[in-house]
């Protein structure tokens, strides 16, 4: 391992040529602020398809991105996951599952801060849509790929990566904003140690798009006696874009196979599976393009703790602090 | 006389507390500080150092050594009425190369407020960190009389939240500071426990002792904008979910006096001249840090709708956030 290198961040492609493109531009060193080129490495792991990245297009990007193109007979990324986190050479880890996420200016650098207040924090990057609503309902709205493009071209993304916000509704997984539970991340960062104590992704998530692998390591990471810190970088997004994802794409059986997610995560996690009910640190600034979101958050953050400090039904907010250090010393 | 207990051999920061004349006030805002009431952090890692200026109500120097193992006190003689050597006798003390300043010993602070110092300093040892202020009572305390407010109903209200066991309750029986009256996401005109570098302290050369009236006039404004606008100072942080409280006293520029506009206005044209005459609130981009409980998210949410506003009116204007940013090198949004 390099010492050299902060931070990998570990993008999994599939089927997703022109999106995975943005990705890493939203993550290089022409899109990202206040951090330098040799601080990080993005690597990028594709399962061959029929419809593969433009590896040149790619590698032209930076002069931090390599690039796998691999062999997989699964239908879960779980393979590719471990194959990234095994070439990985960061002291951290960034986890983006699902290359088609473009993420906001100040990611790496608040990542890079994160590590230096402890190396084996964990930091969530929350998610949001690209468009007008959850990809899911894309036929009710007429949302699609060409839609979306003409949405980004009209921000001008490139010039200023905070007007992604603009575009963008929040993730379903945390429509209540980063004062509930997050129940997924899709672009986290951790220590390389911590991602090995959780012993990587788990390949019986063998389900198509892996199942719920995302939603079982975030809480993984967030249940290690060693996070310490848990933090969350409210001004900054990952923004899913329109593709043909498993989960993110609106079809008759989506709910049957959301279930059969369920069912796997659930048999992992003794008395079922949670969202991670830990206090976040808020880590970085909030933007003129993300304050609407801030204020979202913290409308629903004002009434979820109004319901859940009082009555006879009070409870701590944030069980799983309660349950991971025996008085948690949270803010409450 | 200086009473002291065993010094931690190195203590990373060292939170300087200015008292006069408020023995009760400074008693609660060193146990506020203490490990008694700080959260996730031990006596090894800071000191906490309380200067005081002679007055007839001085502090029992046992029932405050006593509030833990990291504190030190030292009582001096001072003729004048300005703080600031006082400031500098508690700077030379400090063994942290990080350093809080509580120019006004009447503030207390919530419970995390030392180890989001530390993690502050970790991520940038250069950086500022600022712990927004809020008053105790109802109201403003320059308006007290008005409504009846005084130190024996300011402690009977600290009684009924029980504020040692919990510090963030504190922010269920405040107001918001005038200071930053808007909340976080405006440019601070003050602050009144701020923390940064020893070397920036020492690059702003101390507390200037030219600011010589009651209560220092407008030095805390001074050393706040000087150590903000530092070249070194990269960071500039804001802890939303925690704050600094003021008690009532009879401070000079917080209680209601019939004479208050009159003495505030020298003083207000000593600090022009410093800059001049365009002195105005920090206008960097606050950079957050810090847990958002239950007791402090409706401050978080009136700061919100407030920046929206901001960021709205700016815009329109082309004016430019964060005017006191486009002296640093490291991006921040100045507009649109």
């Amino acid at each position: 391992m390099s010492n050299s290198i902060k931070i990998s961040v570990v993008v999994i492609v599939y089927k997703m040529p022109r999106q995975a493109l943005n990705t890493a531009y939203s993550l290089s060193i022409h899109h990202q602020r206040n951090v330098c080129e040799s601080d990080y490495e993005i690597v990028i792991v594709e399962n061959e398809s029929t419809d593969n990245v433009d590896e040149q297009a790619l590698l032209a990007i930076a002069n931090n991105i390599r690039y796998y193109r691999r062999q997989e007979t699964s239908a879960s990324p779980c393979g590719a996951i471990n194959f990234g986190l095994s070439k990985a050479r960061g002291q951290s880890i960034c986890l983006m599952i699902d290359g088609a996420r473009m993420v906001t200016p100040r990611v790496i650098e608040y990542a890079l801060l994160a590590q230096q207040a402890d190396p084996d924090s964990l930091l969530a990057i929350p998610g949001y849509n690209l468009g007008p609503d959850e990809h899911q309902f894309h036929l009710d709205t007429g949302y699609n790929e060409e839609v979306e493009q003409d949405l980004l071209a009209n921000t001008h993304w490139k010039d200023n990566g905070y007007r992604l916000f603009d575009i963008a509704n929040i993730s379903g997984a945390n429509e209540k904003g980063i004062f509930h539970p997050l129940l997924e991340c899709n672009c986290m960062f951790s220590s390389a140690e911590s991602f090995a104590r959780i012993g990587g992704a788990n390949e019986e998530f063998d389900l198509p798009g892996g199942g719920s692998i995302n939603l079982h390591m975030f809480r993984q990471l967030g249940m290690l006696p060693d996070t310490q810190l848990y933090f969350i970088a409210p001004g900054e997004g990952s923004f899913h874009q329109f593709h043909g994802g498993i989960t993110t794409q609106q079809a008759a059986d989506r709910e049957a196979v959301l279930e059969s997610h369920r069912r796997q995560l659930h048999s992992y996690w003794e008395g079922g599976f949670h969202a991670l009910r830990r206090e976040p640190i808020l880590l970085g600034a909030v933007n003129s393009h993300a304050q609407r979101f801030m204020q979202h958050s913290a409308k629903f953050g004002k009434r979820r703790f109004g319901w859940i400090t009082r009555g006879k039904n009070a409870r701590h907010p944030w069980l799983d602090d309660v349950a991971l250090f025996a008085s948690p010393d949270t803010s409450t | 006389m200086p009473a002291s207990n065993p010094a931690p051999e190195s203590p990373r920061l060292s939170v300087v507390v200015i008292v006069y004349d408020m023995p009760e006030q400074a008693l609660n805002t060193v146990y506020s500080l203490s490990t008694r009431h700080q959260r996730n952090v031990s006596a090894e890692d800071y000191e906490i150092i309380v200067v005081e200026n002679r007055s007839d109500h001085t502090i029992d120097p046992q029932r405050l050594t006593s509030i833990g193992d990291n504190i030190h006190y030292l009582c001096r003689d001072e003729n004048g009425v300005s703080p600031a050597p006082a400031i500098n006798a508690g700077l030379k003390l400090c063994k942290g190369s990080f350093i809080g300043l509580l120019i006004d010993g009447a503030r207390m602070v919530t419970p995390r407020v030392i180890e989001y110092a530390l993690q502050a300093s970790s991520i940038d040892p250069d950086c500022l960190l600022a712990v927004p202020g809020y008053n105790l009572g109802p109201e403003l305390q320059h308006f007290s009389k008005t409504h009846n407010y005084n130190e024996e109903t300011e402690k009977h209200l600290m009684q009924t939240i029980n504020w040692q066991k919990n510090g963030y309750r504190l922010f269920d029986i405040a107001n918001i500071s005038e200071a930053n009256p808007r909340g976080v996401f405006q440019p601070f005109m003050e602050n009144n426990c701020m923390f940064s570098s020893a070397e920036n302290f020492n690059r702003i050369g101390g507390a200037d002792e030219a600011f010589h009236f009651p209560g220092g006039g407008g030095l805390n404004l001074h050393m706040f904008r000087s150590l903000g606008v530092l070249e070194n100072t990269e960071y500039f942080f804001v802890t939303p979910g925690e704050g600094s409280f003021h008690q009532y006293h009879g401070g000079v520029s917080t209680s209601e006096r019939e004479d208050r506009e009159e003495s505030f206005l020298s003083p207000r044209d000593q600090l022009e001249s410093y800059w001049n005459g365009q002195f105005k609130g920090l206008e960097r981009e606050p950079f957050l840090l810090g847990a958002v409980g239950s007791h402090a998210q409706a401050f978080l949410h009136y700061a919100s709708t407030r920046a929206i506003k901001r960021f709205n009116r700016k815009s329109k204007r082309h004016e430019p956030f964060w005017p006191s940013d486009l002296h640093h090198r490291r991006y921040t949004e100045h507009f649109l």
